[in-house]
């Protein structure tokens, strides 16, 4: 497979060979040749070799052209902050100091430094053939940011039909764009639009869902795939971006990645992410990075996940971190070597849960921080104790406050990673999230009948044949034997079948040896374990076998 | 090895008054004899007064203006700065954010990078309250709500532009939104080093990741185009006027649409606007709190009269 066909494959929630690898590279790409980021922005002869640069040390199997978003803003005459090692920062919006929308044009190919990037992405396609090229847009709500200036927010109440005419605009320069970088080689638009983490899923609905899904749906149209990019805390609107219809979408390490792989893979959309930025990345070491790879690699899996940074590579990234990364994606020894010494570091911490929630009671467990200290544990806490009466003893639960050493230890033998998390017997099942009263009372009793139905399985038959020597023939031994095997084989059930022979265990069993051949049958089933049982339930359990 | 730089961490979305009220801190003898460093984070805002940090003894004025509106790159941005600041070793450090910012994650980065968490301690994080306005931009944009839920104290501000009635809901809310913060209402950013030095941190750790909103507010549009029962309107607004934070929109009472506007507990009506995407008399858009958003709807959904307009 070529990088190209893998990233389009791994959209298309196809398998693929291995897993893809995407690095954002933007203004890390002038870095790597020594141009600062505002003479790399504004070059395309400088971009092209940055971003050639970049594929050479990165063997990328999918890389951005250009990772800034302030190229329509500026078109539409919106101030820039220049800086030498970051992209610039709009300083100024034009709709909230006067200007009216109808002033403001959909850009064109060749205003401000849109023709730069076009001819870096015409050089880029032709020089590499087989790489998957990302054409960057601004999305329609960061663009309206851009354009409003945080007026927006509050004009969500004053003025909503405003915030409707300027989305409209921002559509159709998104639509604009798209087509241009199309048509100049790009293979896949990626929307960004960091902004949406603003604001929550009604909103979203509202006022950035028929743009954003317009824009996909005209992606679409002219041929080429789509990604949504979003970074910040966007998890509440990852079902509606979704919605929107994009092929993939890429987010940061602020959301959990297998939140967004079980959201993302069950509406049909692949995704990517979300390597650690700061932490990581630009400050780690290279093992730091290829850990955190391999970890992204493993939750995302071998079908629909592309490996990316959460967001376009800070100016400084260090070049080996990143092709530590690359050698981890490309030799799967590489990947089996730093595996292998992860696990020697923390495993003599963890706790073997191996024979968590085999217990009779349903375990719940609570991984807080603190429920003092924190609103959210406080009401994951809430709601477990509120519905465990209900159960009458057979809820049992327990909060682990991660400031303490032990209870870390805990969180990560059960392989917990966000906070707040509820555990019901060692498995995770709401992950920073309260769950509906109905919700976790269902998620109890589910997990109650299905320690009712291993108990009913674990159950198993005994059939003893009492055959004294001296009573029986080996004949009718052997035919009783027979028998007996006969009758479960026709029966197809598993039961133990003993043969006992020895006259004083036969009168073990309250017969005398002379009443043999005898058969008695017996079922055996597990009462209780790990505790001693109280005398008045073992009674109980006496008067069922008697 | 000396004692850790501590920082003040000022928050607010822009227009809530972040600028003034670093000036003002600026001008406190207690700051303005010692060394300070200013960490200024924010697009589009009319800046700090330069001379004023330059009075300050041996002062410096750092500024985050570049890609300020997206996360990752103002942290990165922010840590090349700290790592500056630690070197000229202020006396105190005092960082305005962006309106946009998240305070857990300035904090968690602050105590995630060991180099800076060396350095530096949190002393406060205040967070600013537009008072005319905080009602209205907290339902749409979360990092408005995170700031408030999260700080360590809430600076009422540009309170000279409400009623008292408004205030007092306002403190209420906020006193909902984060129990463990003092408030101070003020004009003007004016706040004392006393009310300052008062305030509890806590720690990055415990803000991390309570980033779930224990109070719902929520914003809601009604519609319709039937008749809207007066009386059986004004009772719903009489009923749930503790949970209506803002209200306004057309409402056609039977006689054509009028303009309704709940302003600081009052009622108002006016002659009636064009509302774009509306195609009825009847097109209202409520913020409110601390109660079901079906159940709202569904009681301003049972003043429409049966009949058509």
């Amino acid at each position: 497979m070529t990088g190209k066909e893998r990233v389009l494959a791994a959209m298309k929630l196809q398998q693929v060979d291995r897993t893809p690898w995407v690095p954002f590279v933007g203004v890390h790409g002038g870095k790597i040749l020594g141009f600062s980021a505002s003479e790399f922005l504004k070059s395309s002869d400088k971009m092209v070799a940055g971003v050639q640069a970049a594929i050479e040390r990165y063997q990328p199997d999918g890389i951005p052209v250009a990772f800034d978003l302030q190229i329509e803003a500026e078109t539409f005459g919106c101030e820039l902050n220049w800086s030498d090692d970051t992209p610039p920062a709009v300083t100024s919006h034009p709709l909230s100091s006067g200007v009216s929308l109808d002033k403001i044009s959909v850009p064109t190919r060749d205003d401000g430094r849109i023709p730069l990037v076009l001819q870096a992405t015409r050089e880029l396609r032709q020089a590499n053939p087989d790489i998957a090229l990302y054409g960057l847009i601004t999305g329609p709500f960061t663009l309206a940011l851009h354009l409003m200036g945080t007026d927006i927010f509050m004009k969500m109440f004053d003025a909503p039909e405003e915030i409707a005419a300027t989305m409209e605009f921002c559509t159709a320069t998104c639509n604009a764009l798209s087509e241009y970088y199309i048509e100049a080689g790009c293979d896949i638009v990626a929307v960004v639009d960091p902004m949406t983490s603003q604001i929550g899923p009604d909103q979203f609905k509202e006022f950035v869902g028929p743009s954003a899904s317009a824009v996909f749906d005209f992606i679409h149209e002219k041929g080429a795939m789509s990604s949504f990019f979003v970074c910040g805390h966007a998890e509440q609107n990852l079902h509606v971006m979704c919605d929107c219809k994009p092929d993939n979408v890429s987010v940061d390490e602020n959301i959990p990645l297998d939140t967004i792989k079980d959201i993302c893979l069950g509406r049909g959309v692949s995704f990517g992410g979300n390597m650690q930025l700061t932490t990581v990345l630009l400050l780690g070491k290279p093992i730091d990075a290829q850990r955190n790879a391999i970890e992204c690699m493993e939750i995302g899996g071998e079908k629909g996940f592309i490996l990316a940074p959460g967001c376009d590579l800070p100016f400084d990234t260090p070049v080996e971190n990143l092709e530590a990364v690359t050698k981890v994606v490309h030799d799967p020894y590489e990947r089996d070597a730093i595996k292998a010494m992860a696990v020697e570091e923390v495993s003599q911490d963890l706790l073997d849960m191996s024979d968590y929630g085999q217990s009779d009671k349903v375990i719940v467990d609570i991984i807080t921080l603190d429920s003092e200290a924190c609103a959210p544990c406080q009401y994951m806490v809430e709601s477990v104790k509120q519905i465990a009466p209900e159960f009458e003893g057979i809820v049992e639960w327990r909060e682990h406050k991660i400031k303490y050493r032990e209870s870390l230890v805990f969180m990560t033998s059960l392989m917990v990673r966000n906070i707040p998390t509820i555990c019901i017997d060692g498995q995770i099942r709401f992950v920073s999230r309260i769950p509906a009263r109905d919700e976790l009372l269902k998620a109890v009793r589910d997990r109650i009948l299905e320690k009712m139905r291993i108990k009913i399985a674990r159950r198993r038959g005994r059939m003893y044949l009492l055959c004294s020597p001296d009573h029986c023939s080996q004949e009718d031994t052997k035919k009783l034997r027979a028998n007996v095997d006969k009758a479960v084989a026709e029966l197809g059930v598993e039961i133990d079948v003993k043969l006992i022979s020895d006259d004083k265990d036969i009168l073990a069993f309250g017969v005398l040896p002379k009443q043999t051949p005898a058969v008695v049958s017996a079922k055996y089933r597990t009462r209780s374990s790990h505790h001693v049982p109280e005398a008045s339930i073992v009674k109980e359990w006496i008067k069922d076998i008697l | 090895m000396s004692s850790k730089i501590p920082i003040i961490l000022i928050t607010g979305y822009l227009g809530s008054g972040k600028t003034t009220f670093v000036n003002h801190l600026l001008t406190l003898p207690e700051i303005a004899r010692r060394k300070v460093a200013l960490v200024i984070n924010e697009f589009g805002s009319l800046g700090v007064d330069g001379s004023l940090v330059d009075s300050a003894r041996a002062g410096k004025k750092y500024e985050i203006n570049s890609g300020s509106l997206f996360c990752s790159c103002t942290k990165l941005q922010l840590v090349a700065t700290l790592q500056d600041i630690a070197e000229a070793r202020p006396d105190i450090m005092l960082i305005e954010a962006t309106g946009i910012a998240e305070p857990a994650d300035v904090l968690s980065l602050i105590s995630d990078v060991p180099s800076l968490a060396e350095q530096f301690t949190v002393q406060a994080t205040v967070g600013l309250i537009d008072a005319k306005n905080f009602t209205k931009v907290v339902a749409f944009m979360a990092a408005a709500r995170r700031q408030a839920e999260s700080v360590d104290g809430l600076v009422v501000n540009k309170t000279d532009l409400v009623s008292p009635a408004q205030l007092q809901q306002l403190r209420v809310l906020l006193g909902e939104m984060n129990p463990r913060a003092p408030q101070i209402s003020v004009t003007q950013g004016g706040v004392s080093m006393d009310w300052l030095n008062s305030l509890q941190p806590i720690s990055a750790m415990d803000t991390r990741r309570c980033d779930r909103p224990p109070v719902n507010i929520f914003s809601a549009s009604i519609q319709t185009g039937r008749p809207v029962n007066r009386q059986a309107f004004m009772k719903t607004l009489a009923d749930y006027s503790e949970n209506m934070l803002r209200l306004k929109g057309n409402v056609d009472f039977g006689d054509g649409p009028v303009f309704v506007e709940l302003a600081g507990g009052d009622f108002l009506t006016k002659p009636a606007v064009n509302i774009k995407g509306a195609d009825s008399g009847t097109a209202l858009a409520v913020i409110a709190w601390n109660m079901d958003k079906k159940k709202l709807t569904a009681a301003f959904e049972k003043t429409f009269s049966n009949q058509s307009a």
